[in-house]
């Protein structure tokens, strides 16, 4: 049970199989785009700056009247800095259980714990196709992976996987074609491609 | 990429709790060419003796056709089972011994006991929908009878039910080990936990039912014009025909609850169960607080009859006047037209004068009375009835005011030359003669200049308009979430997530699995277990979202209607400004 990392130019993927799973695990971080190799992380570990957080608080406590709008909106602040420190994504996985389904998770907390989990599983009963689509993000143009869903309405519902990273194309290509047989088997529905040799 | 990822193997529901060797039963479900078993519970080896074991197929037979479980699939001996645990610290997986498969992959899943009321649910279902639509199979179908060879509603539906088959088998192997006859103990396992008190209830609730039912009936449908019945108008009338029909409902869903002790089905018993006791907390909360609330009213009738006089007078009847009289001398340094400004204000004084008369001679004498009245029957009414003066004022303004602007526009029109197309709805370049010219040109002059006066007027009793209408929106919206309030859902999702269920998703546990020698000289250790990680399928609790899936719906018809830049723009355009229409 080893972690691959298939893919040369983004390390941040990586592949764990084993005998009742695999796993598609991609992290909330990059390299650097410009080639340089430097690691450009999106969630930061505690630093040193969060320590200058509670001397602040410390000091401008007693400062303000007790029970005015002041403490409030302090304290509201405090609350709001730490969830926000706390609930930073840390990484999200595809888990594909080779006779039930498809499951989609993230995981967010304090990197490297986990605090959250978020979990949404496909069963194949409902699972229907298995997309690369483009989509318009702010000024942005990013490639998604989704899996189509059919509910008991025949209402066609979308779940987007890696919601928050967004990653780059290979990585959504190779999950592509290691997921694509899983799906083919077991949705009769759907056309099966040939399985090719990367080049 | 090499090779193919895909390596079918039977997949094994294992109940987490079940930790001993023996016979393994359940159900065998083969979809396409792969096998998905289920098993429900362990016979140990040491309870059965030869002869039972040839009477175990006959005894499975037996149980299943003494629940209604049949459409389940067939109940029957899977194989044998071995647990090497010893001294192993933690999770340990069974070894089996299948006769279908000899690859298989262990699915660990929660066995609860039938009191709980927890259960797997494939998919969620609206909380609000009356349960009793609900039938087995009218949750998530695959298309066009596609069967998949792991989970599905067919296998939830069997885990569901996995703790009370056990619980059966294992009492009717004691009972015919013992050699006693015992009736099937389905009956206790499956009995409903308020027994007695639904009872009781329900005697309450009938006798209420039928002597209430029949009035009420008559009284919420009086035809109060041609279109409307009374339940239409008044708010505490339409309240009353609610809870009428909430508690007809809570007696048919209290006789079908009596009526479960035969069955097994935990999901269906489960949601009918939490819907009913929505329903009650419901009433219950809606009773105690109209009780308190009209005993309030009626202990303080004389003083609050007084404060609401002293306000009523204060701000409905002199601070309209004063504003009125504003308005007529130069507001804010604003010259308007003397004579119309003299007319209107004269006018709107008059209107608010005799209103304000009608309510000190007949009705504030009487206030405490009526204060005493809406104790007992709790209405909204009062808000139109005391505002009724702003009504008319408005009305009038309205007129005005609209006729002005839409004069104003048609001659600004004719003023550059052009017309308004009705046919085609557009504006048109047109040929006027020199008479239209300056007869149109005329009057253009005169509405512009009598324009100001009309916007003063208008602008007050609009704002006051605005205001009756958004404090009535918000005593309705008031009414419309303590009618609805899921409490009850609420506290069960803080409580017991594992009785709401919102799909199912899977966890993963370090398990220690038995391996034979031969394994584990290849795998080149000595000990005779290796780690794996091994899928537990667990309950996801329902969203908030889906709880207050109703609110969400109301909100956005309230938020459509009431929207900040619609009622601007309907003020700016002299619309009649309406209350959300109640029944459309």
């Amino acid at each position: 049970m080893q972690r691959l990392r298939p893919l040369q130019t983004n390390p941040e993927f990586s592949i764990l199989h084993t005998d009742s799973f695999h796993e598609y695990r991609v992290e909330n971080w990059h390299l650097a785009r410009d080639g340089s190799g430097t690691v450009v992380r999106h969630a930061s570990a505690w630093s040193w700056k969060y320590s200058l957080f509670p001397l602040m608080l410390s000091v401008s406590w007693p400062k303000v009247f007790a029970g005015s709008l002041a403490r409030v909106l302090i304290s509201l602040a405090a609350i709001f800095f730490v969830w926000t420190r706390c609930t930073q994504v840390i990484h999200e996985t595809i888990i594909v259980l080779p006779e039930h389904g498809i499951q989609l998770e993230t995981h967010k907390g304090l990197p490297p714990l986990t605090f959250f989990t978020n979990k949404r599983f496909v069963p194949y009963t409902i699972l229907r196709d298995l997309v690369i689509n483009e989509g318009i993000k702010r000024w942005d143009v990013r490639y998604y992976l989704v899996v189509l869903k059919e509910g008991t309405t025949g209402r066609v519902a979308l779940e987007v996987c890696f919601p928050n990273i967004l990653p780059h194309f290979p990585i959504l290509l190779q999950v592509y074609q290691d997921l694509r047989e899983f799906v083919s088997r077991q949705v009769p529905s759907t056309p099966s491609l040939p399985h090719t040799q990367p080049p | 990429m090499s090779a193919s990822l895909y390596n079918p193997s039977a997949s094994v529901f294992w109940p987490l709790d079940c930790k001993e060797s023996g016979y393994a039963f359940g159900w065998c479900n083969n979809n396409q060419n792969v096998v998905c078993i289920v098993v429900a519970g362990v016979i140990q080896l040491h309870t059965v003796d030869s002869k039972l074991r040839e009477g175990l197929p006959k005894l499975l037979e037996h149980t299943q056709q003494h629940t209604d479980i049949a459409d389940l699939g067939e109940l029957q001996l899977i194989g044998k089972c071995t647990f090497y645990s010893g001294q192993r610290k933690g999770l340990v997986a069974p070894e089996l011994e299948i006769g279908q498969a000899t690859k298989y992959s262990i699915v660990f899943y929660h066995r609860h006991q039938a009191q709980t009321l927890r259960f797997y649910l494939m998919d969620t279902l609206g909380l609000e929908i009356d349960a009793f639509n609900v039938t087995s199979s009218s949750t998530v179908r695959p298309a066009s009878g596609q069967k998949s060879s792991g989970i599905s509603q067919h296998i939830v539906n069997q885990l569901n039910v996995a703790s009370i088959i056990n619980a059966a088998i294992l009492d009717s192997l004691s009972s015919m080990s013992n050699a006693t006859p015992s009736s099937t103990n389905l009956r206790r396992t499956t009995k409903s936990i308020t027994a007695r008190t639904s009872d009781l209830l329900e005697t309450a609730i009938s006798i209420s039912q039928s002597f209430i039912s029949m009035p009420i009936q008559v009284i919420c449908n009086i035809h109060v014009s041609a279109k409307y019945l009374l339940k239409d108008v008044s708010l505490s009338v339409q309240q009353m025909d609610v809870r009428a029909d909430q508690s007809a409902a809570l007696l048919r869903q209290m006789a079908a609850l009596q009526s479960r002790r035969e069955g097994v089905r935990i999901e269906i018993y489960s949601m009918k169960y939490t819907s009913f006791f929505n329903t009650v907390w419901l009433i219950l909360n809606d009773v105690t607080i109209g009780y308190a609330f009209g005993k309030f009213l009626c202990e303080n009738h004389e003083v609050l009859s007084g404060m609401l006089k002293d306000a009523v007078e204060n701000s409905l009847i002199s601070w309209p006047q004063r504003a009125l009289c504003w308005l007529d001398s130069w507001p804010a340094g604003l010259k308007l037209n003397t004579e119309l400004s003299r007319f209107y204000s004269g006018t709107f004084v008059d209107l608010v004068d005799i209103w304000g008369g009608v309510l000190r001679h007949t009705i504030f004498p009487q206030l405490p009375n009526i204060i005493y009245i809406f104790g007992l029957i709790s209405s909204f009414g009062a808000l139109i009835v005391l505002t009724l003066h702003i009504y008319v004022c408005y009305a009038i303004a309205v007129l005005a005011y609209e006729r002005a602007l839409w004069g104003l526009g048609s001659l600004w029109r004719l003023f550059r030359g052009k017309r308004f197309n009705v046919l085609r709805n557009r504006t048109d370049s047109w040929e006027y003669d020199i008479d239209q010219l300056l007869f149109g040109t005329i009057l253009f002059t005169l509405l512009a200049f009598l324009f100001p006066t009309v916007l003063a007027y208008y602008a007050l009793f609009a704002l006051l308009r605005l205001a009756t209408i958004l404090i009535q929106a918000s005593l309705e919206i008031q009414l419309a979430f303590m009618n609805h309030f899921p409490l009850f859902a609420l506290v069960l999702k803080l409580k017991d997530p594992w009785r709401l269920p919102g799909g199912l998703c899977f966890d993963f546990v370090r398990v220690s699995v038995h391996i034979n020698e031969h394994e584990a000289a290849g795998a080149g250790t000595d000990e005779h277990f290796i780690t794996t990680l091994i899928p537990i399928v667990e309950n996801q609790p329902v969203t908030l979202g889906r709880i207050f899936f109703q609110y969400t719906r109301l909100w956005t018809k309230l938020a459509s209607h009431y929207h900040p830049f619609r009622l601007f723009k309907s003020l700016l355009l002299g619309r009649f400004l309406v209350p959300i229409p109640r029944f459309d």
